[in-house]
């Protein structure tokens, strides 16, 4: 039907050339309906609307019902709307809607679908697409009417109740077995004086009240600022285990991020691996305490990905060197190798506290720990969650048989 | 092998988009309405008596659509549709020429009936076939519309291929070869109804001009009057209103094919409001268009007049200008021609008068008459027994036609053959060699006589014939792995069977190796569990 214009234009000709005004009225007809088609169908598509409303942000197994608002925010109708959105297919419940609409003036219609967190990652929802033309095939308009959006699977978080992580801090929220780091703000309690017992222990109003002086009991804890560094160095993983290892490491520096978090500590993090929302490799999160700083740490814990990066060993010292003296840093690593030790020793002469944990089951893992030992390196190994329960129990609490 | 049985798709039919009466009344209209321009143009050329052209018109257009409906159906699919077209076209034809005879003031030639054996032009007079003409426009144009429409319904390949995604199956390979794309089609439909608008409105406005001959014996043109007559203005309307109210559905065919392909799920609002949007847009426009300035034309007119008239005037000057310059650039050549002498004008001679002899051996006057009839009626018949049989009536007992079109078919193709060959003669004698021999029918031969291959496919040829009795025929178009989908959908407890007789003959019959005896047996042993099970099945009907 292109060449309709000339068609319109010979029929002109004619019923001018011959008078007949009835032709002329024919060609008016087929004009104007050329023209409204195009103009209609030009117009109505600009006037269209979609909007994208949803939860973001999920945790794995949470849902997050999507809903598309379309709406025609013009007065003419929309005889047909092409709606097509797009979503990752992982964590589709079903297909994401691609309908057909039509539209009266100034109508809406919302289409809802659901979206399943099933694995961890920074997924694009989106975009819309949307089409539309006319009812006799002269003109037909597409494009993209709602942006991408992303939604972020945080990854899975295993609570913990209790985590043997040491601090050399003398102040701090987190009971200390070490009486050396008792915190002067933990109040737990009061005993009768002892010969040594310096005077300002001393409980005045309880020893007036007990006859006799007493002193005030304070429960040893210490400050956590804790790094958490994330060794995803593709390199550093074995093959086989390459990618249950990084999503398993992952999991337990989000558990652990999660649990100082809760504790009222100071956390940040590093890691080597990629980021796939910028694409660059190697970042560091500046520790801080509170909410908001957990919530960062597992947006970027589920942006993070393998990649051919630097090793934790030789990228440590760069992402420590703003740490205080005491900090700790704990080493999520699938291995517990020479060169990562060492450079973890070289931390705690440095005065910092470097915790290694193994994420890959290592058949000799008693060497490993017995080597960090006397580096002055507390090595654990959670290669799963029988390992993860050790730190789920209170100190004396013994492991079910 | 033995699997789920599979759907069978080849009786699908787009029901919701075929089965549309409406349309395909409107398809009548819009085709019976391309007569008014010719008509118009006739009724001020002649003063022919053509009452009957609009009822004929109709019929013709009723019989396009419901031929093209019937064509477009699945089990419709494998008839010869040029054949059954060809014998509606002879029937309406006839049926035509005898309305013609029978409308008052078009009787039958006056004369004794001997004068139809000497003059068979009797049968085409100058009003016959221009009716002739205008009914088979009508009738292309309803038949062409009517399947355009058929094209745009979903087709069963492609509710095979949305609904099976396994493309490691065999019906994964139906998939989607469509020679021509709807939107093709709808640029075909659009295509033609502008065209044959065209003409339309061509043919109207010249049955206005009134040619003349003027006092200084030069043609000239005049209108004769403003304006068509009213039925010639509700025919165009009908005719270009029409024409885009069937543009608007045709272009929703292509639309719901589309989105069904693309795995879009169209609201039933959208369909079912399109002929709402559609009839809107067009009567609005049409409203709209009556409170414009129609006749305000007359200046531009004028003007384009005026245009035209120069530029045919300064055509003529260039003209002349060319030929002066030509017999400038001949004059030297003049005397070259000047030598050449007329010849003497002949004088006229007087009739030969036969001899005795010759009057002797002169065939009748009447023969080649006779002759013209018999040819016309035959193919006639022919023609119309077709097309009753395509439509299920047998019009005649069929052994004897259908030895006759065989042998027909064959000597067609041999002239095919033949003709496509470097030396054609020689072609045809070799070919004609072996037809000599009374071929048997295929049930008649011995199995066991035969070479392994030939067994084999003699074998698969005998369940073939066997399983379309049983109510499974194979259609032309497919290939032996198609039709096995087809029995296995139709026949799925001898699924294992059928898959070892189809890849036996495909390798007896494509296949580069010998087929060994032992083979052909166990084919055969195959063919007879067949057999067997096909023995317990119902035909069809």
């Amino acid at each position: 039907m292109r060449d309709l214009p000339f068609y319109l234009l010979f029929l002109l000709l004619v019923a001018l050339l011959l008078r007949l005004d009835f032709i002329l009225y024919l060609v008016y007809v087929l004009a104007g309906v050329y023209a409204l088609s195009r103009w209609w169908a030009g117009r109505a598509i600009r006037q269209v609307r979609v909007r994208r409303l949803f939860a973001d942000r999920v945790f794995p197994g949470e849902r997050s019902e999507v809903a598309l608002e379309v709406e025609n925010r013009g007065v003419l109708p929309m005889p047909w709307l092409r709606v097509e959105e797009s979503a990752p297919s992982t964590l589709g419940e079903g297909e994401p809607p691609r309908r057909v609409l039509s539209l009266g003036p100034r109508q809406s219609v919302r289409l809802v679908y659901t979206l399943v967190g099933r694995r961890r990652g920074v997924y694009e929802v989106g975009p819309a697409r949307v089409g539309s033309g006319d009812l006799f095939g002269f003109a037909e308009f597409s494009g993209q009417a709602a942006q991408a959006d992303r939604l972020v699977v945080y990854p899975r978080v295993i609570p913990l109740t209790h985590v043997a992580l040491g601090s050399h801090a003398p102040l701090g929220t987190i009971a200390s077995r070490q009486p050396l780091y008792a915190d002067p703000s933990r109040f737990a309690g009061v005993r009768g004086y002892r010969p040594g017992d310096p005077l300002r222990a001393i409980s005045w109003k309880s020893s007036a009240h007990a006859g006799e002086l007493q002193v005030r009991k304070l429960e040893p804890a210490v400050l956590l600022t804790t790094l958490l560094a994330l060794d995803l160095s593709a390199g550093a993983y074995s093959r086989q285990l390459r990618g249950s290892s990084s999503e398993w490491a992952i999991v337990v520096a989000a558990s652990l991020a999660s649990y100082l978090a809760g504790e009222r500590q100071a956390v940040g993090l590093a890691i080597n691996g990629l980021d796939s929302l910028t694409g660059e490799v190697g970042w560091t999160a500046e520790p801080r305490p509170g909410r908001r700083q957990l919530m960062r740490i597992l947006e970027q814990l589920a942006r993070a990905q393998l990649a051919d990066g630097p090793a934790l060993a030789g990228w440590l010292p760069g992402a420590t060197a703003g740490l205080g003296w005491g900090a700790t840093v704990v080493a999520v690593s699938p291995s517990g190798d020479e060169t990562l030790l060492a450079a973890l020793g070289r931390l705690r002469r440095a005065g910092l506290n470097p915790v290694l944990v193994v994420v890959e089951p290592y058949g000799q893992f008693g060497v490993v720990r017995e080597r960090a030992r006397r580096l002055g390196v507390a090595a654990h190994e959670v290669s799963d969650e029988d390992d993860l329960r050790a730190w789920q129990r209170r100190p004396g609490e013994r492991r079910a048989a | 092998m033995s699997g789920p049985a599979r759907p069978a798709y080849g009786g699908f039919r787009d029901a919701a988009w075929a089965g549309a009466p409406w349309r395909s009344a409107a398809i009548v209209l819009l085709s019976a309405s391309i007569i008014a321009g010719p008509l118009a143009l006739l009724h001020a050329a002649t003063a022919w008596r053509m009452g009957y052209i609009l009822p004929a018109a109709l019929a013709a257009a009723v019989l396009g659509v419901a031929s093209a409906a019937r064509l477009g159906r699945p089990d419709w699919r494998d008839r010869r549709g040029a054949a059954l077209r060809a014998g509606e076209l002879a029937l309406l034809l006839v049926a035509l020429r005898v309305l013609i005879w029978a409308t008052p003031g078009n009787g039958l030639p006056a004369g004794d009936p001997g004068r139809w054996l000497r003059e068979p032009a009797l049968l085409i007079d100058a009003q016959y076939l221009w009716m002739a003409l205008l009914a088979a426009a009508v009738w292309w144009f309803a038949a062409s519309g009517a399947a355009d429409f058929q094209e745009l319904a979903i087709r069963a390949d492609e509710v095979a291929a949305r609904e099976r995604h396994d493309l490691t199956d065999a019906a994964g390979r139906w998939r989607l070869y469509m020679p021509t794309t709807r939107r093709e089609i709808v640029a075909r439909f659009g295509g033609r109804w502008v065209l044959v608008g065209t003409a339309v409105v061509l043919a109207a406005a010249l049955s206005r001009v009134q040619v003349g001959v003027g006092e200084r014996q030069i043609l000239h043109f005049a209108l004769a009057e403003r304006g068509l007559s009213l039925p010639v203005t509700a025919a165009l309307a009908c005719y270009f209103l029409l024409g885009l109210a069937l543009l608007g559905q045709a272009r929703l065919g292509e639309l719901r094919a589309r989105w069904y392909n693309d795995g879009l799920a169209a609201d039933a609002a959208v369909t079912g409001r399109w002929g709402l949007w559609t009839g809107l847009a067009v009567v609005g426009v049409a409203a709209a268009a009556l409170m414009l300035p129609i006749g305000g034309a007359g200046v531009l007119g004028r003007a384009i007049e005026f245009v035209l008239a120069l530029m045919a005037r300064l055509g003529l000057a260039l003209f002349f200008l060319l030929v002066g310059l030509l017999s400038l650039l001949l004059t030297p050549f003049r005397s070259l021609l000047a030598g050449t002498s007329r010849p003497p004008p002949a004088l006229p001679q007087e009739p030969a008068v036969p001899t005795q002899a010759e009057m002797l051996v002169r065939l009748p006057d009447w023969l080649g008459g006779a002759l013209f009839w018999a040819v016309l009626a035959a193919v006639v018949v022919y023609l119309g027994a077709a097309a009753l049989r395509a439509h299920g009536k047998p019009a005649v007992r069929r052994g004897a036609l259908d030895r006759w079109r065989a042998w027909w078919r064959g000597r067609g193709v041999r002239i095919a053959a033949a003709l496509a060959g470097a030396r054609p003669f020689a072609r045809m004698r070799r070919v004609q060699a072996p037809v000599a021999e009374p071929v048997k029918p295929i049930r008649f031969r011995r199995a066991g006589a035969m070479l392994p291959a030939a067994r084999v496919r003699y074998l698969y040829l005998r369940m073939v014939e066997r399983a379309g009795a049983a109510g499974t025929a194979r259609p032309p178009h497919k290939t032996p792995a198609e039709y096995a989908g087809d029995l296995d959908a139709s026949w799925p407890e001898a699924s294992p069977d059928v898959e070892a007789m189809t890849s036996a003959f495909e390798a007896a019959r494509y296949g580069a190796g010998e087929v060994s005896g032992e083979a052909a047996a166990a084919v055969e042993g195959v063919w007879r569990r067949l057999m067997r099970a096909l023995r317990g099945r119902q035909g069809p009907g």
